[in-house]
């Protein structure tokens, strides 16, 4: 992927007169930076696109400065100092939780770990389902007949309660929680990448590189992936809005992880509580609208890139 | 042959992948742990009594002097199990003693009302904003409903629930916020009604969380439709928008908006599991959380395989429609 | 064309789809209403449903109160002391050897089906426990005894060897012989555990007259039970509520007369709420930390040879101690239990065991002082030599493995802080949170070193201290603990009938335990209740004392005792919206959605 990421074979495609005759790897690079000028012009008058990502921007320089803003001590259960259940105050701006920690700084800490996960469970699922999704189309036969089933069985399975399963089976680490997140949600993934890898085989400039004789691995790589890549990237960004939710969703039934602070276990500890019902808003309302906001920015920017990436949207 | 054909293959498939779910539940809940070695501590069991509760629950009989089987003394019983399960005899519940058919038969209505009535308002209405977004698009009400679709598909479920148990069972004391009926025995519209004010607020936590979905993707298929030739040679000719929206582009574009309310059932099952257990709803749902926390697995396999199941047989409704309603699908 | 029709058909069916669940509800039994009068209802919200109507299958908190108005026990409880008072058995009375038991029966209780409770029934019941060794009732029965009907109001316990078990609390549900013994015939074990008992038949106060899983229970009071009727109570409806927002949000609305079991954060907000008291009782239960002493290896399954089970460390009573004294038990109680809970230190709790408490001397109490924990490390060359920062034991670093089982309400958080307890005393540590399913497997093949959980005692003392007998290794023993002096005591103190002399040895035995530490007292939990006070008032302590409950505690007193304040429902106790209403919105919307199938029809037809 390192030397073509031209994200459209309409790009590719297109033909071009240079007026020196430089390096083919320069035309590449010429090209693709050509490319995302483009993308990023585009991006940009999309206001949707736009207000996802100062959100998104703001939110991951909170999870960047925390340690900075914040001492970290302040979202231990055991090494916090504050009062239990404290209303915002100028000490607290909101409040604190019934452990006496402060809920700014768990915001804090907490969006550092639900965008881990979020990020973390997309890379695994996405990595999952292209490589099943590529060799599956790719490969075809028997091979593509297996994997396109594996596919379809785990579509079909309901996520949570396969989930709860693996959860309880591994226990509630964070890291477990991305594996989980990922094993249940890349069939997705795997299933549109297939699709698409099954147009661009077929498409004359492979077939003429396959009777150049190129290789396997030349042919995913320089042309499949590349090809299935803009796909891959706009799923991406809107798949880590659902892990996000789906750790959230993990959280409320009791399965987050007890040892880390993220929104969703700031939610699932709330919940458990009763703190809505018993008046403490400031313990869950604040993660409930940081977790909004985080998906929303995703969703936004996803949607955004969708509408640039796949040009028939982008016609009119 | 065509038709037939397809959907006997589609069918097999479908099978298939149900067997591929008996096993994969038969094995991953056997070894999350055994159940047995769990009650012997609980209820001191002696090896006797344990063997016959293994025998019992059809659970494999570790050989002699180990505590536990291995997964290939597990995979002996699949057989046992499978026609068991094809029986229909899903065991008796590990917990209770009562048999799993009957919480399963308790409770199965319960969940479709909720799920039937979540999803439906949720398509309707999403359907809805998506055609008229899409038409007017640009607009004000495209631009509100768009940002307001993308909010209500970032909002876990479960906090929304609390909102609005706190909006509509506290603060204004309108809805009973849990349960499915009242005690006593009510009759008639009475019952109607109880059931209705209990159902009020789960179903709208559903609705919400699912409208936003169903309308921007019905919003994004009618755009691409509206692309498409056909409608733009049906508007160049000249024929008005509203009919020219009616009669080509909306039932063109509701075709992918429903496939995707087919595939999307495994995770509307999914958000059963927590609505049922915010508004203590004596569902499915709550029974599989239960049943994981009791590690109760009778119960457990049973609802997943039934949930499963039920998405099975929805993905294959969605293949068949499709396939009689888009030719070109089934010589694919 | 085709979208349309098949949106509004959805529509159509939406509104439609609620009218068929009539016969969904009306398939259950209608009510048989027993008492005359206008019924006087006490609402209770609880967070579980019953776990099964059949008494040899219950386990649980609520499962006892049901059982307990469903069916008499054999001894009822003293409400004082929590001592054997009479139930259906009103004397017993041993032989001057102590081998044989006369136990004089009631002759006035009838079952709920009319049949008179005789001392058939007693016998059987017993009988059947022992001959079939159901599980936990028969350790009531040490001795396999044996039980002869003398006349209809006498049974004889004869027991092979001397004992005091009748005057122990063997308090157990009397069975109808005429119902139990048909159902029990064959595989009697596996047929006792099986049979549902839909429609339980007992001599109690109380009968179950409709239930819907998980919703609801619904009791009705009987009019010829042997004590009489209570003061004003003639039904109690359980509520059963996943979620205990929904269940405080009930009760404030006056929907609930009572809740039980909230968690501290809901209850301390119910403090000083109009209308509403909270109650603070013995959760029956103490959390504890307990040490894995090894030997799992030798038992059949156990672990792999070479796992890494427990730390060799453990079997130091210097380090058990020091570690004791390096944890601040009240800083646990307010911050893990938001100041629910007691401070603890010995087996035997004042709510469930009035008579039987032990004083613990402060010097075996190891309360929190890290200073002197780290003294003893130091004295007990447990030291850091390497000057890594952590300790070490015989060349090995220490790293202890926590477990802390997530269902168990504070486990995680205990947890925690016994991390940090132990980093204070430079021992390092790390924690695994399990749930309890996995927690058992865990703990029987030993890969553990310590874990945070709970022991809940029963009245008498016997179950509890057995608890950690050489002879528990593979039953209910935490981490094989194995002490011959304790395991002496406890035979000892089976077979003293004179209580001062068996008190003496309890003392003993409670002392030992908190001096060696093999597991540690650290709180005794409460269980926290709230009620309305605009509706009912009078509720009884069970145990009468400070710690007793007011409901779900070891006697039905308070169902007897309550009397009705005002009319007995809180203002503004129903919610919802009428059927009237319900049918209003279901015109108007199917109205809606004709009208705009019949605009367009007509449109088009005028465009066609």
């Amino acid at each position: 992927m390192d030397t073509s990421t031209t994200p459209t074979t309409e790009v590719l495609d297109e033909p071009r007169l240079p007026t020196k005759t430089p390096s083919a790897r320069r035309i590449t690079w010429l090209r693709r930076r050509r490319a995302l000028a483009g993308y990023w012009r585009a991006y940009k008058r999309n206001k949707q696109g736009m207000i996802g990502l100062v959100l998104l921007l703001i939110i991951i320089a909170l999870a960047l400065l925390a340690p900075f803003l914040f001492d970290k001590a302040q979202i231990g259960v055991s090494t916090s100092t504050g009062e239990r259940l404290a209303a915002p105050s100028s000490s607290n701006w909101l409040g604190t939780d019934k452990f006496g920690r402060d809920i700014v700084a768990m915001l804090a800490y907490g969006a550092r770990i639900s965008l881990l996960v979020g990020l973390a469970a997309t890379i695994g699922t996405m990595a999952i389902g292209a490589v099943v999704g590529i060799t599956a189309g790719y490969a075809g036969g028997k091979t593509d007949t297996f994997l396109n089933f594996l596919t379809n069985c785990f579509l079909v399975i309901p996520w949570i309660p396969l989930a709860i399963v693996l959860v309880a089976l591994m226990g509630r680490g964070v890291w477990n929680i991305i594996l989980v997140i990922a094993i249940t949600s890349w069939a997705g993934t795997a299933r549109l990448v297939r699709a698409q890898a099954l147009t661009v085989k077929e498409r004359t400039y492979v077939e003429r590189a396959r009777a150049l004789g190129a290789g396997d691995w030349h042919l995913v790589s320089r042309h499949v992936l590349p090809n299935v890549f803009p796909v891959l990237f706009s799923n991406m960004v809107l798949a880590v809005s659902l892990a996000i939710l789906s750790e959230t969703t993990l959280a409320l039934l009791g399965l987050g992880d007890p040892n880390t602070v993220s929104w969703g276990t700031m939610i699932g500890d709330s919940f458990e509580a009763g703190a809505i019902v018993a008046g403490y808003w400031w313990w869950i309302i604040p993660p409930g609208l940081c977790l909004i906001a985080v998906t929303l920015s995703f969703t936004m920017c996803g949607y955004a890139l969708d509408e640039i990436l796949n040009p028939k949207l982008r016609q009119r | 042959m065509g038709t037939l054909g397809y959907i006997a293959r589609k069918v097999g498939a479908a099978l298939l992948t149900l067997v591929f779910v008996m096993a994969l539940n038969f094995f991953l809940f056997r070894i999350a742990g055994d159940p047995i070695s769990q009650l012997t501590r609980s209820a001191r069991l002696t090896p006797a009594d344990q063997e016959a509760l293994r025998e019992d629950l059809g659970i494999c009989q570790p050989p002699p002097g180990e505590a536990r089987c291995s997964v290939i003394g597990h995979a002996a019983t699949f057989p046992a199990y499978l026609r068991e399960t094809l029986t229909g005899n899903f065991g008796v519940s590990v917990q209770s003693g009562d048999k799993v058919t009957t919480l399963i038969a308790e409770r199965f209505w319960r969940t479709l009302l909720l799920l039937g009535l979540g999803t439906v308002f949720a398509i309707v209405i999403g359907i809805l904003i998506g055609i008229r977004g899409a038409w007017k698009r640009g607009s004000f009400f495209d631009k509100s409903t768009l940002y307001g679709s993308m909010t209500l598909y970032s909002m876990p479920e479960g906090w929304l629930g609390m909102l609005l148990i706190l909006l509509f069972g506290s603060l204004l004391a309108i809805f009973p916020s849990s349960g499915f009926q009242s005690p006593g025995n009510l009759s008639g519209f009475d019952q109607v009604a109880d059931i209705a004010n209990h159902l009020f607020l789960p179903v709208l936590v559903l609705t919400l969380g699912y409208i936003g979905e169903y309308a921007i993707v019905m919003r994004a298929s009618l755009l691409e439709m509206m692309g498409e030739d056909f409608v733009q040679t049906a508007r160049a000719k000249g024929v008005p928008d509203r009919l020219v929206r009616r009669n080509h582009a909306v039932p063109n574009a509701i075709l992918p908006t429903f496939t995707l309310v087919f595939l999307s059932f495994g995770f509307v099952v999914g958000g059963a599991i927590i609505v049922e257990s915010v508004f203590s709803y004596p569902g499915l749902g709550q029974l599989t959380y239960q049943a994981i926390n009791t590690q109760d697995y009778p119960v457990l396999q049973a609802v997943f395989l039934i949930s499963s199941a039920a998405v099975i047989l929805f993905n294959l409704l969605a293949d068949i429609l499709y396939g009689h309603l888009d030719p070109r699908i089934r010589s694919a | 064309m085709r979208g349309r029709r098949i949106l509004a058909a959805a529509v159509v069916m939406g509104v439609l789809s609620a009218l068929p669940l009539g016969s969904v509800a009306s398939a259950q039994e209608s009510p048989s209403p027993a008492t005359t009068g206008e019924p006087v209802t006490l609402d209770v919200g609880v967070d579980t449903d019953v776990t099964s109507l059949n008494p040899f299958r219950i386990c649980c908190g609520i499962d006892y109160e049901i059982m307990g108005l469903m069916y008499d026990l054999s001894w009822n409880y003293n409400n004082d002391t929590l001592e054997p008072a009479p139930g259906i058995i009103t004397e017993w009375e041993p032989s001057e050897d102590y081998m044989d038991w006369t136990l004089t029966i009631r002759d006035d209780a009838t079952f709920s089906d009319g049949t008179p409770l005789t001392a058939e029934d007693v016998a059987w019941t017993f009988s059947f426990i022992v001959d079939n060794q159901m599980p936990t009732l028969s350790l009531y029965f040490p001795f396999k005894p044996t039980f002869e009907v003398t006349s209809p109001t006498e049974v004889i316990w004869h027991s092979s060897q001397p004992t005091a078990a009748p005057d122990r609390n063997a308090s157990l549900y009397i069975l109808p012989k005429h119902i139990w013994e048909p159902v029990t015939a064959e595989d009697p074990y596996s047929a006792a555990r099986q049979y549902a008992n839909s429609e339980p038949i007992g001599s109690g106060p109380f009968t179950m007259v409709e239930r819907s899983r998980d919703e609801f229970i619904h009791m009705q009071a009987r009019d010829d039970w042997w004590g009489g009727q209570p003061n004003s109570v003639t039904d109690i409806v359980y509520h059963i509520y996943d979620n205990q927002q929904t269940m405080v949000t009930a009760l404030r609305n006056g929907e609930l007369d009572f809740v039980d079991g909230l968690n501290d954060t809901l209850w301390t907000s119910l403090e000083g709420q109009p209308n509403i008291a909270t109650h603070k009782g013995d959760g029956g239960c103490w959390g504890n930390i307990a040490w894995n002493f090894g030997g799992q290896d030798e038992w059949p399954g156990g672990p792999a040879p070479g796992t890494p089970t427990n730390d060799p460390v453990i079997h130091e009573k210097d380090f058990r101690v020091a570690v004791a004294h390096s944890i601040n038990r009240q800083e646990l109680v307010d911050s893990v239990y938001g100041g629910t809970a007691d401070v603890g230190y010995a087996m035997l709790m004042p709510g469930t065991n009035p008579s039987w408490q032990t004083e613990i001397p402060e010097d075996i109490r190891y309360d929190y002082d890290p200073e002197m924990a780290n003294q003893i490390l130091d004295d007990a060359g447990i030291v850091d030599s390497n000057g890594d920062g952590n300790r070490e034991y015989q060349g090995n670093e220490l790293n202890i493995e926590i477990m802390a089982i997530t269902n168990v309400t504070g486990s995680a958080e205990t947890g925690q802080f016994l991390q940090g307890y132990l980093a204070d005393i430079g021992v390092a540590s790390f924690l695994t949170n399990v749930n309890q399913s996995r927690a058992y497997d865990l703990w029987y093949t030993g890969e553990w070193d310590v874990y945070v959980w709970d022991w809940c005692p029963s009245p008498d003392p016997n179950e509890v201290l057995s608890y950690f007998t050489t002879d528990q290794c593979l039953g209910w023993s935490d981490g094989c603990w194995s002490n011959t002096q304790y395991d002496d005591f406890w035979e000892l103190q089976g077979s003293q009938f004179d209580k001062a002399e068996r008190k003496a040895t309890v003392d003993q035995m409670q002392l030992l335990f908190a001096e060696e530490v093999p597991t540690m007292v650290l709180n005794y939990w409460s269980d926290l209740q709230a009620y309305r006070t605009d509706t009912f008032e009078g509720y009884v302590p069970s145990p009468n004392n400070e710690q007793g409950l007011l409901l779900f505690g070891w006697t039905d007193t308070s169902y007897m005792e309550l009397e009705v304040v005002g009319t007995g429902e809180a203002a503004g106790s129903s919610t919802g919206l009428s059927a009237w209403v319900w049918i209003a919105i279901a015109v108007v919307v199917a109205l809606v959605v004709v009208g705009i199938v019949l605009s367009r029809r007509r449109s088009n037809a005028e465009e066609a």
